[in-house]
């Protein structure tokens, strides 16, 4: 193709290129159009003549030529005579070869490496400008490597692994097959886009696995509308799947249309057909690739898809799913679920069951039967799916630790006093496990059995949990899952913790963050910002990332300490957080430092200026949110500029027991401001889930026999559920904006009811961090008040029981519980108050958006949620577990998605 | 050492003009520095630079001579997802100052003559030249005919669309 392309004239004659005279030799196509012009050269040189010497009238070319002229020695004057005496269209001609003279391609002159060394500085957008210019620059801007580096730029990562999977998969298929698994027509470079409404992706994807066989079934047996895998399997039916990207046509999407969530059909799936010889759009494949029986997967269309996807997350074009799928929800969790993970391929959940589950997520589906062996609620876990590891490991309110086979689902290990409290979470990584609890310690467990001598081992600590009293010097070899380490320094739960290279990062109710030296078993640092419990933690080398009781979510510089962002907007104690700076592997450290100190001087520069620096109080209300105007930081000399700087994609996700989850994007600032608001009853309410507005059942969600009735109905009741989503949907970012202002201004009274009712929450709150859950619950006692009679409520003496969180604990600290509040006047009570106000904003929302006396059910407090390139799942107070898929359906957006490795 | 770097080296260009210049800036070019140690008698033997002319091998040594101080250049990361910048120093954007003959030549001499920091600046002017530009402005900027029809300029400019800032 590209030797057909590159109709590139030949190199210029050297001569030609070379001529430094004052009078060039006459190139042929002067001659040609001299003597074309012969016959009128008399004729018009005269009045036009005058008319075209206004400088002003001049075009570039024209002055140029002009200037070189005028610029001669004297004696070579006679140029300009002659110049002057030429006829109006040789002068063009004489223009135009200054020109050919003057002004060279670059992709004729430079040698094809050359030219991709310009290329390589430009910016996509840039890229994308070039390949329009000419057929040459065209084939040169669309330079596989080129792209590559793009992709790599934006901080963004695929599994080479998986790709390689995939493109092995085509080659076995053979040529045809992988054309068709692109869309591509075959063995053509003429290439009509009706063409390339292809028949294609489902014969690959039946063939792919059992699994996407299945898939279809349950397509074919009526799946829930809710979720657009359902659109896929109708899109293939009709042939219409598509591998451009382009968003899917079908009749779903023009019957949602209207519902103004559906992006537009792409522009290019309209045009006519392309009768030239070019590709218009990047294809799946690398040109040629196909003709070697290599198909090798083409960066310009990666980059496409993964720019694709982003945009995505950003206009809030998503897809809900839920866990059990709506046709299985005897897969389900029978009570709430506490902490889930997952990977492109597959979640594994832990509830208040006791039970933990896998799944499937190209299918929706349960695997195997659920995981047993806690004996009370599983609070965290955590999998590695990759063969060479195959495990899974999970704490509870138990106080076990349990090492799972993630395949087989059969125990390896189990600790029954891994704490003397609730393990409230746990991370691991190749070398160790890491688990914390409600009784303030951090322990660090091996992962491998090692030698004694073996540096792995800390160098502080080695006790010997099977033996106690002996420490693990005593013995040859530290078997695997051995207590390596304690570490003690929280006054109260820790909720979370992190591991990163040789540090830990700790959250707890104690309100500070800290880090720990794996090694030395040796607190290294205490972050200090937080005015209440923190409930969550995310270290990435460079920023912790935390949430917390006080509702906000803060970034820290890890290195220096300094809190760098305060983002408010959530109107309930932050429960999970999740970011993803995505600038690891295209910023270096040093970089990033300077982008700091740049603040730190407009800071100075502005000090200078008169500028008065934000005032305590100031700072007490509104926090920066990462903005790096003088006016607003809040820190100096940090490693890491005002909101933790970040790649253009950068993300943070957090879900909070306002029953919210919140995208937030930076702004055009750099402040962190909320992008999407987004809430699982977007999903749950809808009819197929028993919750639309007018059908309101008194429990929460029905049981499945009910589902089954509702199951019948035609995808098109599933719709109204979905049209009903984007509305309420609307509406509550609405809402939530105005909460988030409330919090802030704490302002006017609220209904009073709806108030007592938040304040209660908050009550109960700060009682958790003592009894998990065995308080009677005031709030659960005001809300059945608050309801219509609710059948899913659990009796008073059970109430204990009711789904209420069972971590993270001690999050309000002491001071915040009601018998203290006239300790604490002003920050506590203050607090309180915008807590209520913001409490009952959100009940006021949330039922003006559903029914107006609906009855009470489930609430959706987030516990958990995580997010990669394609998803966010979430597990809540709520038995289902709901999640969000930004490729909505679109073949490659999925693939790419699936192919990316992102997860913090 | 200093002695070495002090010594001269003869060059020859393509026009078969003999250059005289340190032998310190010649080896900014690591072409001529390992011609010089397999040529073991520096000096004596002038060094032919076939590929370019007198007025380029000039403007080359030119800028050689500017940064015959320069550290030596650090084997340094090119990894795909290091930031690239166009940043250019003053210096050698006045020294790039010329017409394109000239700018695509030095481009072409200093990647013959493998001094890569130049080829760099070269090569960030040529993107500086293209970066922001409209399809017609950068035809105009290097005189490229159009060989698209406006319809497929047009379906081109559309696909190109998913690019664009929301």
């Amino acid at each position: 193709m590209a030797s057909r392309i590159q109709q590139s004239a030949p190199p210029q004659p050297l001569s030609f290129r070379r001529s430094k005279g004052p009078t060039p030799s006459p190139s042929p196509m002067l001659r040609g159009h001299s003597q074309l012009d012969e016959g009128f050269s008399e004729e018009t040189r005269s009045l036009a003549d005058s008319d075209m010497m206004y400088p002003g009238e001049l075009d570039a070319n024209a002055q140029q030529v002009l200037d070189m002229v005028l610029n001669l020695p004297p004696e070579q004057h006679v140029v300009d005579a002659l110049v002057r005496s030429l006829p109006n269209r040789d002068k063009e001609v004489i223009g135009s070869l200054c020109e050919t003279l003057t002004h060279f391609d670059p992709a004729h002159y430079l040698p094809n490496e050359l030219m991709f060394s310009v290329l390589s500085y430009l910016s996509p957008k840039d890229l994308l400008t070039a390949s329009v210019v000419s057929r040459p620059w065209r084939d040169r801007a669309r330079d596989e490597k080129l792209w590559r580096g793009c992709f790599a730029r934006e901080g963004w990562i695929l599994d080479p692994a998986k790709m390689k999977e995939y493109e092995e998969l085509a080659k076995r298929k053979g040529m045809k097959a992988a054309q068709a698994m692109a869309g591509q027509p075959v063995g053509s470079d003429l290439d009509r886009r009706g063409s390339r409404k292809r028949k294609t992706e489902e014969a690959f994807s039946e063939g792919e696995t059992a699994l996407a066989g299945s898939s279809a079934s349950a397509s074919s047996a009526g799946r829930s509308a809710v979720t657009d895998t359902s659109m896929n399997a109708n899109a293939s039916d009709d042939g219409s799947d598509d591998m451009e990207g382009v968003e899917l046509s079908t009749d779903l999407d023009s019957r949602r249309a209207s519902t103004g969530s559906v992006t537009s059909a792409h522009p290019s799936d309209i045009l006519p057909p392309n009768p030239s010889d070019i590709k218009i759009a990047p294809t799946m494949w690398r040109p040629g690739s196909l003709d070697a029986v290599e198909p090798r997967l083409s960066w310009p269309w990666l980059y496409k898809q993964r720019c694709r996807l982003e945009k995505n997350w950003e206009n809030a074009e998503y897809a809900m799913f839920s866990l059990p799928h709506i046709r299985h929800q005897g897969e389900g969790h029978t009570e709430c679920v506490y902490t889930i993970q997952h990977t492109s391929k597959h979640m594994v959940s832990g509830s208040r069951d006791k039970t933990i589950r896998k799944w499937d997520l190209e299918t929706y589906r349960l695997i195997g039967a659920p995981l047993k062996g806690h004996d009370a609620s599983v609070l965290c876990l955590q999998f590695d799916e990759r063969p060479e590891h195959d495990i899974i490991v999970s704490g509870g309110s138990d106080n076990y630790l349990i090492i799972w086979r993630f395949s087989t689902g059969q125990i390896i290990k189990k600790h029954t006093h891994a704490h003397s409290e609730s393990v409230l979470n746990l991370r691991f990584d190749d070398r160790y496990i890491v688990t914390c609890s409600k009784d303030k310690t951090i322990k660090i467990w091996n992962r491998r059995a090692l030698a004694t001598d073996d540096p792995l081992i800390p160098s502080h600590q080695l006790l010997n949990i099977d033996n106690p009293g002996h420490y693990l010097r005593d013995v040859d070899l530290v078997k695997e899952y051995t207590l390596l380490a304690i570490l003690t320094g929280h006054q109260a739960a820790v909720n979370a913790v992190m591991i990163h290279d040789n540090t830990i990062i700790s959250a707890s109710g104690d309100r500070t963050i800290k880090s720990w030296n794996i090694d030395l078993g040796r607190l290294e640092k205490t972050y200090l910002g937080h005015t209440k419990g923190i409930a969550c933690v995310q270290f990435d080398g460079r920023r912790i990332v935390s949430g917390s009781s006080d509702n906000t979510v803060r970034i820290f510089d890890a290195e220096q300490q300094a809190e760098i962002a305060c983002l408010t907007g959530h109107g309930n104690l932050v429960r999970t957080v999740q970011a993803r700076f995505g600038d690891l592997d295209t910023v270096t450290a040093a970089e990033l430092e300077d982008e700091a100190r740049k603040a730190d001087r407009n800071f100075y520069k502005a000090l200078e200026a008169g500028m008065q620096p934000a005032s305590a109080a100031r700072r007490g209300n509104v926090r920066n949110a990462g903005s790096s105007r003088p006016e607003d930081m809040l820190s100096l000399g940090t490693k890491v500029p005002p909101g933790g700087g970040g790649s253009r994609w950068a993300k943070i996700v957090s879900g909070s027991y306002d029953e919210t989850v919140i995208l937030w994007k930076r702004d055009r600032e750099g402040r962190w401001a909320v992008r999407q608001t987004m809430h699982q009853d977007m999903l749950l309410k809808s009819s197929e889930w028993g919750g639309s507005a007018r059908r309101t059942p008194a429990t929460a969600l029905p049981q499945p026999a009910n589902v089954h009735q509702n199951a019948v109905q035609p995808q098109q009741i599933g719709l109204g559920g979905l049209q009903g989503m984007n509305a309420t949907q609307q509406a509550q970012h609405a809402a939530q904006q105005a909460h988030a202002n409330a919090v802030l201004a704490a302002s006017a009274a609220q209904p009073t009811m709806l108030m007592a009712g938040g304040a209660l929450q908050l009550q109960q709150t700060a009682g958790m961090g003592n009894a998990q859950g065995l308080l009677p619950s005031a709030a659960a006692a005001a809300a059945a008040g608050n309801a219509a009679p609710a059948n899913h409520l659990a009796p008073p003496h059970t109430a204990g029981h009711a789904p209420l969180p069972a971590g993270p604990a001690g999050l309000a600290p002491p001071a915040a519980a009601p018998t203290h509040h006239h300790h604490h006047h002003h920050p506590a009570h203050a607090h309180a108050h915008a807590h209520a106000q913001a409490q009952a904003h959100a009940h006021a929302h949330a039922a003006a958006a559903a029914a107006q006396q609906q009855a009470h059910r489930d609430s959706n407090r987030v516990f958990k949620l995580q997010f990669d390139a394609r998803r966010i799942v979430c597990c809540s107070q709520n038995k289902v577990i709901v999640g969000w898929d930004f490729a909505k359906g679109d073949k490659g957006l999925e693939r790419v998605g699936s192919w990316s490795v992102e997860t913090a | 050492m200093s002695a070495e770097a002090e010594q001269q080296v003869k060059l020859v260009s393509s026009d078969n003009v003999e250059i005289v210049t340190e032998r310190k800036i010649a080896e900014r070019s690591m072409l001529i520095k390992n011609m010089i140690e397999d040529l073991g008698s520096p000096g004596e033997e002038p060094i032919p630079i076939m590929n370019v002319s007198e007025a380029v091998l000039r403007k080359v040594l030119e800028w050689c001579t500017h940064h015959k101080n320069d550290p030596a250049p650090t084997q340094d990361d090119d990894a795909d997802s290091r930031k690239k910048t166009t940043d250019i120093e003053d210096w050698d954007q006045k020294f790039m100052q010329v017409d394109q003959e000239m700018l695509f030549e030095i481009i072409l001499a200093a990647n013959y003559m493998d001094i890569k920091a130049l080829l760099d600046v070269g090569c960030k002017t040529v993107a500086n030249m293209i970066k922001g530009k409209s399809p017609e402005e950068i035809r105009k900027t290097f005189n490229i005919q159009n060989d698209f029809t406006p319809e497929e300029e047009d379906q081109i400019r559309r696909e190109n669309e998913w690019a664009e800032d929301r």
